[in-house]
């Protein structure tokens, strides 16, 4: 519990005065908000993995969400919300406009990392001997589109 | 059909075989009555309830664990140096780096709606929609 009053520490993290970042290195483990957090996780008997696979799961369910149209559909999106916000000046349908084309530009992100990664897997199963080569006479193996 | 990766809103090419296949999807609406302006609105509509939802979902993660997870994997793709890690950790830096720039866009937003004198509230068009 925080020491000023009855709000538990995980709903005063998100209540808190956000500290934005512009690389993950530059986090201080030191400050506030992730003391607050090492002793919510050590309080709950949670565990840092837990963590990570919790934030995991929360962001596989959003990009589910958000992969239910296709890029070209978001960006014809946003074009046209851009169009709007231009035409009326209200600073309303202007933040509408930039937050459908924050997401094409993260949804763009990702589609890069992805093709990255693709393309790493290639080179890495071609370089592989061949008797760790999966054998092509086996039914193919599902694959899992979890994306982080 | 390759999507054409774009750098802005504004420069989306219309002429695009990809945008041509989605004037298709609006034809098929002009052809049943509507107007172009209707079936863009039914597409935005689309798209508001998709990013809405995928807000409210990454909107009860705060901002400071995202950021921790992103960290920690960050610091095992270092210690490791394999693939894998490293693409798990960017992937997870990207949702970091796109919930920020959502609450810095409401925050801004909140700031150009409010009245010239008064403090700016704690609630924003972001936090509020992932309550």
């Amino acid at each position: 519990m925080n020491a000023q009053d009855n709000t538990p520490v995980s709903d005063s993290i998100l209540a808190s005065e956000q500290v934005f970042l512009e690389s993950p290195e530059q986090l201080d483990l030191s400050h506030p908000h992730q003391v607050a957090l090492d002793e919510m996780i050590l309080k709950e008997g949670g565990s840092v993995d837990n963590l990570i696979q919790n934030a995991i799961h929360s962001i596989n369910l959003a990009q589910n969400h958000l992969g239910r149209i296709p890029l070209n559909a978001w960006q014809r999106a946003a074009c046209r919300l851009n169009e709007k916000a231009k035409e009326s000046g209200q600073p309303q349908v202007a933040f509408d406009a930039e937050a459908v084309w924050v997401t094409v530009d993260y949804i763009q992100h990702l589609f890069k990392l992805g093709q990255k990664m693709e393309a790493h897997e290639r080179a890495n199963a071609a370089a592989a001997p061949i008797e760790d080569k999966p054998c092509t006479d086996q039914a193919p193996v599902e694959n899992s589109t979890a994306a982080a | 059909m390759k999507t054409p990766y774009i750098t802005s809103a504004s420069a989306l090419d219309l002429n695009s075989e990809d945008q041509l296949d989605i004037t298709k999807g609006l034809r098929s609406c002009l052809d049943l009555g509507f107007s172009e302006d209707f079936a863009l609105n039914a597409l935005i509509s689309e798209v508001a309830g998709n990013l809405t939802d995928a807000i409210k979902i990454l909107g009860r993660v705060p901002l400071g664990i995202l950021q921790r997870a992103a960290y920690e994997l960050d610091q095992r793709a270092n210690a490791s140096g394999l693939a894998k890690d490293k693409y798990a950790a960017q992937a997870t830096w990207l949702t970091v780096e796109y919930m920020q720039k959502n609450l810095q866009a409401a925050e801004d937003t909140v700031l150009s709606l409010q009245p010239e004198g008064e403090e700016a509230t704690t609630e924003t068009p972001a936090t509020s929609a992932a309550a």
